[in-house]
């Protein structure tokens, strides 16, 4: 199996404060962490746990990252890869540098 | 360049841990309530040697025969802790010295039964982190569906 081979990333949990708000703001303003939750296919206590911290309005990009980095301990490039597959291009430039350069030809050239 | 050294194995119990590695693995556990879904699968009165082995555990045949070791009501019990604890105490530090000195002789939890406890209950994080830092050994395989999958960027022509 070839996925997470290439991986030397770090884990999601240990992104720069900044760069996790930054992607937080980003994120939040496109209200897509129903479409993250549902790709990458989290359990209905977890997606409901999201939804109460955010009526109480808190970040629901941040509670995604703690669930799918934390208790799953993805990796920024993992994080990378589900942004690429959602065509989420400026969230991918968020944390570009963050995983080896090599990917960054996966991010397209113009904005979108 | 992987070190032979481990600190623990499979068998090593968990009460003869060190304070400061439970420490660690709690604060894992504290994120999102991981040790709740610790704490609800943890099956009852078992044969925790023989089940410390790689695959030793067979969770869907113990738990059925058995049951669960801790109600809804111990559960709440710990959560209803959280306001007591010092700065510096983790309400998973709780609850796993209330599993660790647990049971009987046999049963006394290692950390081969926690490590696949935490697969079972998806908890990668403290998986993770028990195979490296504890064991010495891989981390373990993830499955290749849902949450705790792995996600890679699909190869272009030109990568081949």
């Amino acid at each position: 199996k070839r996925s997470g081979r290439e991986d030397n990333s770090m884990p999601i949990r240990m992104l720069p404060m900044s760069v996790r708000q930054a992607l937080c703001e980003h994120l939040d303003s496109l209200n897509v962490w129903q479409q993250l939750a549902a790709f990458v296919k989290l359990y209905s206590s977890d997606v409901q746990h999201i939804q109460s911290e955010n009526s109480r309005g808190r970040s629901p990009t941040n509670e995604f990252l703690n669930i799918w980095g934390g208790q799953y301990n993805h990796s920024v490039y993992s994080l990378f890869a589900l942004f690429h597959k959602m065509k989420l291009h400026n969230a991918m430039r968020l944390i570009k540098d963050h995983v080896d350069e090599k990917f960054h030809k996966y991010i397209p050239k113009s904005e979108p | 360049s992987v070190p032979i050294y481990s600190k623990y194995t499979r068998c090593t119990e968990l009460r003869r841990v060190d304070d400061n590695d439970i420490y660690k693995l709690a604060t894992i556990l504290d994120v999102n309530g991981c040790w709740r879904k610790l704490m609800s699968i943890i099956p009852k009165r078992l044969d925790a040697q023989a089940c410390s082995v790689p695959g030793g555990l067979n969770y869907a045949e113990i738990a059925g025969k058995v049951g669960l070791k801790y109600t809804t009501q111990q559960i709440s019990l710990i959560d209803g802790t959280a306001e007591r604890l010092t700065p510096g105490q983790s309400i998973s530090q709780v609850m796993i010295d209330e599993w660790k000195t647990s049971g009987k002789l046999n049963e006394r939890p290692t950390v081969g039964v926690l490590l696949q406890l935490l697969v079972h209950a998806e908890i990668y994080s403290a998986a993770d982190f028990v195979a490296l830092h504890f064991l010495n050994e891989p981390k373990p395989d993830r499955p290749t569906d849902g949450p705790a999958a792995h996600i890679s960027l699909d190869l272009c022509s030109e990568d081949l």
